[in-house]
């Protein structure tokens, strides 16, 4: 049995849309990594952001060129930019900390610095009461203006496919003050 | 003339047996042991739970007893416990609201409780021992709750409406 032209190519005409499909498939969808991106959450119009784990609010932001720390003799000069928050944790205490708390400013990402002794990076946190305490960067001293992102985020350091607080932190507000003095983290409202 | 699937039939079945396969693969190896929780959960009777080799009797839940921040008040919680030759140390104790979602931890660490007023948690003890765990809760909150002792691949559970 001879099999007419029309039927011979259906077959080729079906590779050939499959392996075009195929390659739209590829190009649009996105890198891998970004399939586990975290989600980013803003703040609130009363200014706190509330995340899977964390609540947040900025209080205070400060600009100086000396941090100190309460009832301890460190301290250190340099740029830094000392960020006051209050946080809670929205429904469980269980794991509950800020683990990771960063600033984001032109694609180069700081981590809070963990060279002074107090810091509300790790503290734990609590349920329906306000963890008031304090996060430092120490920054190039070419950075005075422009906005920042302060991302925060749980105990995991790879946030994948999870919430990461951001705040836009404008440099150039930024008060200035010239010395701050870092307090240990403490229970109550701002 | 045969219908197509009968043409196809092998090739067909070979793709169902293929297909049956990869559901099963990922079933037993990824699905399954996610899904297994071994844990044991032991409902308090009479405000009694035997957990971690050692008989747990909630003693009283009492509010205000210790500072809190404004806008929050604490709970403090004594137990006590019977010990004996097989008790081990238990996790740490979560109170959770019975209707609502938010689980509180122990909050001694951060409030001003005396290191002599008890054990934190349950103890590898032989004799009788007190344990007292302070929570820290918003103004808002009544209870009732939910008070959870994990130990040794169990959970004791006690109903709390102080």
């Amino acid at each position: 049995m001879t099999r007419r032209p029309a039927s011979r190519a259906v077959p080729l005409l079906l590779g050939a849309a499959l392996v075009i499909g195929a390659g739209v498939v590829t190009a649009v969808t996105g890198p891998e990594a970004s399939l586990l991106d975290p989600f980013t959450v803003g703040a609130a119009d009363d200014g706190t952001a509330t995340a899977r784990t964390l609540a947040a609010e900025v209080t205070e932001v400060t600009r100086t060129e000396r941090v100190t720390v309460a009832g301890s003799e460190w301290e250190a000069e340099g740029d830094w930019l000392v960020i006051e928050l209050a946080v809670s944790a929205p429904t469980t205490e269980e794991d509950a900390a800020i683990g990771v708390a960063s600033l984001l400013v032109d694609g180069r990402l700081f981590q809070a610095s963990e060279r002074p002794p107090a810091t509300l990076v790790g503290t734990d946190l609590r349920v329906g009461t306000d963890t008031v305490g304090m996060v430092a960067f120490e920054l190039p001293a070419d950075l005075r203006s422009g906005t920042a992102e302060l991302r925060l985020s749980g105990r995991y350091p790879t946030p994948e496919l999870d919430d990461v607080i951001v705040f836009p932190i404008d440099l150039a507000d930024a008060a200035t003050a010239s010395a701050v003095e870092i307090e240990e983290p403490r229970l109550g409202a701002p | 003339m045969t219908p197509w699937w009968r043409r196809q039939r092998v090739a067909l079945i070979a793709l169902l047996v293929a297909a049956v396969a990869v559901v099963g693969v990922h079933v037993w190896f990824d699905v399954l042991p996610a899904a297994t929780d071994d844990t044991t959960v032991v409902e308090a009777r009479d405000a009694t739970a035997e957990v971690a080799g050692q008989s747990l009797s909630l003693d009283s839940a009492r509010w205000d007893e210790f500072e809190a921040p404004t806008g929050s008040r604490t709970l403090s919680i004594r137990i006590e416990s019977g010990g004996g030759p097989d008790a081990t140390m238990c996790g740490q104790f979560t109170l959770a609201e019975a209707e609502g979602d938010r689980v509180w931890t122990n909050a001694r660490s951060v409030l001003d409780v005396p290191f002599e007023a008890g054990e934190s948690y349950c103890q590898e003890e032989s004799g009788p021992y007190a344990i007292l765990v302070v929570f820290l809760l918003p103004d808002d909150v009544e209870g009732p709750f939910v008070l959870e002792v994990p130990g040794d691949g169990e959970v004791a559970r006690f109903p709390v409406d102080p």
